[in-house]
């Protein structure tokens, strides 16, 4: 999948600017807090239809009415045209080739994957991290998947309230338990069958990266105790007596104390914890081999090479590190990479180099890679 | 904006209204308030009288002017069947596909401990009185296929069957998430003819 095209008007510090960036390396270059993540952000709205950042409508440029996103996506054969407006008290409105569309069929779904500074927390922060990460970034892959998720998700807003409120009749809790366990256990056996895809492959790629001393492993922490995830009637089961022997807890505590919202997932390096263990560079590893694993993976399961968002983390790898990544990239996937210093172990894979400056965007060819500041010789 | 007390009361009493926000309430008060004094009161009357003569059939449920309604004296209709939705803008969806020939019964509402609403607020007591007869062979939910509609079909389904009623569930022919209200006369037609027993 390629980005072919990006018209933006009125987003964040760009008055309008208009960004037909090749099909391979670009990077995105100049001083700080010019617009470089501005122009990222824009490109994952424009696929996803939502911003990585906290709330969309703070896209709108200060002053102004509403932003436009226009981009034109080239998958296989054929093209889609996005096209996003927000207007600046929030309401948004999604084309998709010319008509009014749902943001859940954008083109980004299974074919762009962001990589920042801020996804160390993927392992170093509370559970919810590591569930948020496999099913809205390695679960987006598979509609049926988020569409299960929302589902299960408010059937437990229910079931809470129902528990915080008390008072219920019995009938009427059987009904949300057993919607609970249903939509739970089958969360939970889509959940283990997609990271039983997706594990060896970090796993493999950590080996690339790190070496063979290094073997890294990672388990699934669930909540419940569970026989098997062979099938999901076995899964219910086992919730049924989870839910019996817990029961009293959960009336006592006015919250529903198990199932996949709740579930957890370790990393251990050569048997130990990474979270307790790890030093900054293991962790950086980890996280560029979960990176890279989603690639594989959504290659695999759609077809398309996924459009690849670096923003800043370049510079914080190591050399090794700059250059498989780079490697793993360059010739297949189309990436956008900010950073404020091109290094030289990737300079020669470039094929476009854009410098911002002050919400403008200039092109500067491979041949004048001199000419850029803070740009080391080769 | 801050507008004097009669004003701004029909501006909040407007934008109580489903699908209107402050902005649309302003406009209709406004106009309401620049038209001459017949319209404002043609409005007025036209609601106060709909409400004085509208009521729930105590049979079914169904808004009607007319107690039992239309539908639950319709002699032509299979009294063994029973469609049961979630509120009677529904019942208005289904008619539209003639090929229905039971009758209805209104639940007005659908199971959601979020909102507050327990099988107590929902219009069951009636049904289930309707069900004592014997009379009754099927009864079809037809609540939307979404979380809150698949809980209470599940809810209904635990209580009437072992009334010895079959009970079956449409929806399966609509697209996921897909409101009954929404749905065209085709796709309706097919959800009615797969419905399958549960
Ligand atoms: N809604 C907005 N309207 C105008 N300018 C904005 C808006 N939001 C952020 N900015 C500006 O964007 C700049 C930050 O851009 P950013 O892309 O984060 O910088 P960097 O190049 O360091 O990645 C800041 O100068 C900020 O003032
Ligand atoms: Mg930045
Ligand atoms: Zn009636």
């Amino acid at each position: 999948m390629f980005l072919n095209e990006l018209l933006l008007k009125d987003f964040r510090n760009y008055l309008e600017i208009n960004f037909s960036p090749d099909q391979g390396i670009n990077i995105i270059t100049g001083p700080n807090a010019q617009g470089k993540t501005n122009l990222l952000e824009a490109i994952f709205i424009s696929g996803m239809g939502f911003s990585f950042r906290l709330k969309d409508k703070d896209v709108v440029r200060w002053g102004s009415e509403q932003s436009i996103l226009k981009s034109s996506y080239q998958l296989d054969g054929f093209t889609v045209d996005v096209h996003i407006q927000v207007k600046f008290d929030g309401f948004k409105k999604i084309l998709i080739n010319g008509t009014e569309n749902d943001r859940k069929n954008l083109p980004g779904h299974y074919g762009i994957i962001l990589f920042r500074p801020e996804d160390l927390h993927i392992i170093k922060g509370p559970p919810s991290q590591r569930r948020d990460f496999i099913d809205y970034d390695i679960g987006s892959i598979n509609p049926v998947y988020r569409k299960l998720i929302q589902q299960y998700k408010r059937i437990i807003l229910h079931r809470n309230n129902l528990l915080r409120r008390g008072g219920y009749r019995q009938d009427e809790f059987k009904i949300w338990n057993e919607e609970f366990y249903r939509y739970g256990a089958e969360v939970l056996y889509r959940r283990i069958k997609l990271l039983k895809n997706y594990f060896p492959l970090v796993r493999d790629i950590y080996a690339v990266i790190a070496g063979k001393n290094e073997i890294l492993d990672m388990k699934y922490l669930s909540s419940a105790k569970i026989s098997g995830s062979t099938s999901i009637d076995q899964i219910i089961n086992d919730f049924i007596i989870e839910g019996k022997s817990r029961e009293k807890e959960e009336i006592y505590k006015k919250q529903t104390l198990f199932g996949p919202h709740r579930d957890d997932i370790t990393f251990l390096l050569n048997n130990k914890d990474i979270r307790n263990f790890g030093s900054q560079g293991q962790v950086r590893s980890v996280v560029l081999a979960l990176k890279a694993a989603q690639m594989e993976l959504f290659k695999r399961q759609s077809g398309q090479n996924p459009i690849m968002l670096l923003d800043d983390v370049l510079m914080e790898l190591d050399e090794n590190r700059q250059n498989y990544l780079i490697k793993l990239i360059s010739g297949n996937n189309q990436a956008f990479i900010t950073t404020t210093e091109i290094p030289k172990t990737i300079s020669r894979h470039v094929d476009r180099i854009y410098f911002i400056n002050r919400g403008t965007i200039e092109e500067r060819g491979h041949t004048s890679l001199r000419n850029v500041p803070n740009l080391r010789e080769e | 904006m801050q507008y004097a007390g009669a004003v701004s009361r029909l501006i909040g009493e407007l934008a109580r209204l489903p699908g209107i926000g402050s902005k649309t309430a302003q406009r209709l008060a406004f106009f309401l308030l620049s038209e001459p004094p017949e319209t404002a009161e043609k409005l007025a009357s036209a609601i106060r009288e709909a409400r004085e003569r509208v009521r729930r059939c105590s049979v079914c449920g169904n808004l009607t002017d007319l107690d039992p309604c239309r539908i639950c004296t319709d002699e032509g209709r299979d009294k063994g069947i029973i469609c049961l939705v979630q509120d009677p803008r529904d019942v208005a969806a289904v008619e539209k596909y003639r090929g229905f020939k039971g009758v209805y019964h209104v639940l007005h509402g659908v199971l959601s401990p979020l909102a507050g609403i327990g099988p107590e607020k929902l219009n069951i007591k009636n049904l289930l009185t309707r069900l004592e007869g014997g009379k009754v062979r099927e009864v079809i939910v037809a609540t939307n296929p979404d979380v809150e509609g698949d809980a209470t079909a599940l809810y209904l389904a635990r209580l009437i069957k072992p009334l010895g009623v079959t009970v079956t569930r449409i929806a399966h022919g609509l697209p996921v998430g897909a409101h009954l209200e929404y749905a065209d006369e085709i796709t309706l037609g097919k959800a009615m003819e797969g419905r399958r027993e549960i």
